[in-house]
């Protein structure tokens, strides 16, 4: 009997430097230090099994990150979310932890939240008929035409607000938007840049 | 604090977790109520420097102080280096994000002889002058410890004090003594010249050596020598029971324990092996509770024992009964390097199979018994080829064997001893009924130089020039030709270089500063290497390599480190060496006391 859970989590500040494959082990072991009744494989090598919803990319900060668990005790999910925390650092915490509502695969859409150094233009860049970015596959270089999937939330000040296609299928990295936006205005750009949101495709944040 | 001018580069930067610190377990202290703050330096990289359990244990020890903070700081590799040095980012702490250059100290744990331009390059990417005689103030106070410090006189222009021996208990009296003179605002030299007085510390200022026109020494003033320091109940030294947790991958990202320090053996060519003298053991409790507070409080699901040679340790089958009890009820991983074929047994195999199976390595280093005499390996073809059948009945289908090039008395019927043996070998494994069905085996050889090193037997010893080296070398491969063996070898460049700057003296600082200067930096990685410049930098300084690799030295001959004392007795060495020369072994301590000169401390 395992119960499945879906833990909330922030990964903010110096976390932001660690990368996917790292940010895994990191949970494991941090799972493994707070003592918790955690399902683990039974193969040859048994370990830990989560699975993250959305990958993040490097260098990108994540507030409403998530990782499914399976649970083999009874547990309160304040109790895992304490117990967590207590084994983790500053800048990863968890926010929460409840029983999965939507599949991974319903992901959509993610809400990024970017401080830009130089905004100006921003609007003008989007309103170009085309933005090409190029992507580097298995077999070579291709050229892609982003400008449909980025939907612009906001621009106030310094802050730019967008929402970008992300799941299973299609996905822009909002790191790309930013090194077109900084060719376009022929400028070195500084972002900082957070995940705020991710939606699923009927428009519902995914819980 | 740097963390936002990291912001902007460390994306820029390959694997950039390494550079910013904040993992689990990591020690963070309000400035504000620390009064002595200490660098601890390894030049090396994180992915090197983590896997390190001395740092671990000073890391934590001198942190357990309240009012002292340790931060872990690491040698940037150069797409770092160019960013830190293109954005005014000087060399920090990994815990505060500061420029280490304010710090009370800078300590270096010398490990390895070529990473001594490294140590040039962080004090330079830290803001501050490589030679300690052009930093006047009393802080920051370069320090230098670990095995390479037996020997720190191709360092002295560099540094201002070292530690002999066990950093456990000297490292609190210095920090203390600091704090003593930081309050009462003493100079430098003032403190200096205090720490001088605490044992095991060595403030290479106040030694002063004279050379003859052979250039070997002709003297070295004052005669007072520093003894090294040590703990002498292992149950009682600190031990940390948390580990800093890396995000990212490192190259041995496990627990690891400490089963026992020192060795019994004595094998003549092996600095760690006198070094680390005497041989002391932590108790079967001690390491167990030890291993259970490192794997709860780090998450780790790899441990592994460390020591200089695991199956010495007296219970070594009880203990690994009880640790593979806890382990495998964890899904933890129990590694055990460091076996020596003799001790390894069906019990032990067991034992390590029980988790998960490894490789498995071991080291006759020579291929015949006259050799393996010499140099006082005592184990013969016997104990090689038995523990190379447990391990193939137990499922092994792969070896790795390391053997030594160039070791003092070698001819060319040794090194066909190595192709013989490892036939004896092969063919013992085909001989197998119950053999693993269906698998070839496979051996892979390991030829390493010998560098002879100081407190050593063989530290009068001469390393071979290159072209008998690679006479040897092609003279083996040659006759080792099987699809079934793989063959890997060290460098002769690399090897002559650390066996020069192993026994270097005083005046190769300006060398280690010239090669620095010329562009030397990350020696150990083969891609950074440059032979060339080393070799340059040594001929600008009016000297060679082959005066301190490749010359034997006579034994009343003064060696650079005489003015330090690890405990073994020059006499003993001296005996040992000629044992050698008449191919006579001795036997481990636990047999009977070589009187190597330790005395007392010692209860084997």
């Amino acid at each position: 009997m395992s119960k499945p859970m879906r833990v909330f989590f922030r990964k903010t500040g110096r976390a932001k430097y660690i990368s996917h494959l790292d940010l895994q082990r990191t949970m494991q072991r941090a799972l493994k230090r707070a003592t918790l009744p955690v399902w683990e494989t039974e193969g040859f090598n048994p370990h830990i099994y989560l699975t993250f919803a959305l990958p993040l990319s490097l260098g990108i900060e994540g507030v409403c990150e998530s990782f499914d668990i399976k649970m083999t005790g009874e547990i309160s999910t304040d109790e895992i979310r304490a117990h967590l925390n207590a084994a983790l650092t500053e800048d990863l915490k968890i926010i929460c932890v409840a029983e999965p509502v939507y599949r991974h695969t319903e992901i959509q859409k993610a809400e990024y939240e970017i401080l830009l150094n130089e905004t100006d233009k921003f609007t003008e860049f989007l309103n170009q008929n085309e933005i090409i970015i190029k992507k580097k596959t298995k077999k070579g270089e291709i050229q892609t035409d982003i400008k449909p999937l980025i939907e612009l939330r906001a621009v106030e000040g310094e802050k730019i607000t967008l929402l970008l296609p992300a799941g299973t299928g299609l996905n822009v990295n909002p790191i790309q938007v930013i090194s077109a936006f900084g060719a376009f205005r022929g400028a070195e750009l500084q972002a900082d840049v957070t995940r705020t949101a991710v939606f699923c495709a009927d428009g519902k944040a995914f819980i | 604090m740097y963390k936002e001018k990291l912001d902007k580069i460390l994306l820029n930067v390959q694997k950039p977790a390494r550079y910013i610190g904040g993992e689990v377990n990591s020690v963070s202290k309000d400035k504000s109520k620390v009064d002595v703050r200490f660098a601890f330096c390894f030049p090396e990289t994180y992915d090197i420097g983590m896997s390190h359990l001395g740092m671990k244990i000073l890391y934590s020890l001198k942190n357990n102080v309240e009012n002292y903070w340790c931060e872990r700081v690491f040698m940037p590799l150069p797409d770092m280096a160019a960013e830190m040095r293109k954005n005014d980012i000087l060399l920090y702490g990994l815990e505060s994000l500061e420029p280490v250059r304010n710090f009370d100290f800078i300590g270096f744990t010398l490990q390895y002889e070529l990473t001594y331009t490294n140590i040039l390059a962080m004090l330079d990417l830290a803001g501050l002058p490589v030679l300690a005689s052009a930093r006047k103030n009393l802080n920051p106070i370069v320090v230098g410890g670990g095995p390479c410090a037996c020997n720190p006189e191709p360092l002295t222009d560099f540094f201002d004090l070292f530690v002999m021996g066990e950093g456990e208990e000297v490292n609190l009296e210095l920090m203390s003594l600091y704090e003593t003179c930081k309050s009462e605002k003493k100079s430098k030299s003032e403190f200096l010249e205090k720490a001088a007085q605490i044992d095991g510390i060595y403030v290479p200022l106040l030694y002063n050596v004279t050379y003859k026109t052979n250039n070997t020494i002709n003297k070295i003033t004052p005669e007072k020598t520093v003894k090294k320091r040590i703990v002498k109940e292992l149950d009682k030294a600190f031990t940390p029971d948390k580990f800093v947790v890396p995000f990212c991958e490192i190259v041995h990202d496990r627990a690891i324990s400490e089963i026992l320090r020192g060795c019994i053996r004595g094998c003549r060519f092996c600095q760690a092996g006198f070094i680390y003298r005497p041989y002391r053991e932590r108790s079967e409790d001690k390491i167990l509770g030890n291993i259970k507070s490192l794997c709860e409080n780090t998450g780790y699901d790899e441990v592994s024992l460390s020591s200089l040679s695991t199956g010495d340790y007296g219970k070594i089958e009880e203990l690994l009964v009880r640790l593979t009890n806890y382990t495998s009820s964890k899904n933890i991983n129990l590694s055990l390097p460091s076996m020596r074929i003799d001790s390894f047994n069906d019990e032990i195999l067991q034992q390590v199979k029980s988790v998960r199976k490894s490789g498995l390595t071991f080291a006759p280093e020579a291929g015949t018994q006259r050799l393996r005499d010499i140099i006082n390996k005592n184990i013969t073809e016997e104990d090689i080829l038995k523990g190379c059948k447990i391990a193939f009945e137990g499922g092994y289908t792969s070896v790795k064997l390391y053997f030594m090039l160039g070791l003092p008395g070698e001819t060319d019927d040794d090194l066909e001893g190595i192709k013989h043996l490892i036939d004896k070998i092969i063919d013992l494994y085909y001989a197998l009924p119950n053999r693993p069905k269906g698998k070839q085996i496979s051996v892979s050889v390991t030829l390493s130089t010998f560098i002879p090193k100081p407190f050593t037997p063989f530290e009068f010893e001469p390393q071979l020039s290159r072209e008998e080296i690679t006479r040897r070398r092609k003279f083996l491969l040659g006759i080792l030709k099987n699809k079934k063996v793989s063959i890997s070898w060290s460098d002769y460049d690399v090897s002559v270089l650390e066996a020069a700057l192993a026994r270097g003296d005083r005046r190769l600082g300006q060398v280690i500063m010239r090669a620095w200067k010329s562009g030397c930096e990350l020696d150990g990685w083969e891609e950074h290497f440059d032979f060339e410049k080393w070799e340059k930098a040594f001929a600008d300084c009016g000297t060679d390599m082959t005066f301190y690799a490749n010359r034997r030295r006579e034994y009343d001959e003064i060696p650079p480190w005489a003015m330090l004392d690890m405990l073994v007795s020059r006499e003993f060495l001296i005996a040992e060496n000629k044992r050698a020369v008449s191919g006579i072994t001795t036997p481990s301590c636990r047999e009977k006391c070589a009187g190597c000169g330790i005395g007392g401390v010692c209860n084997e």
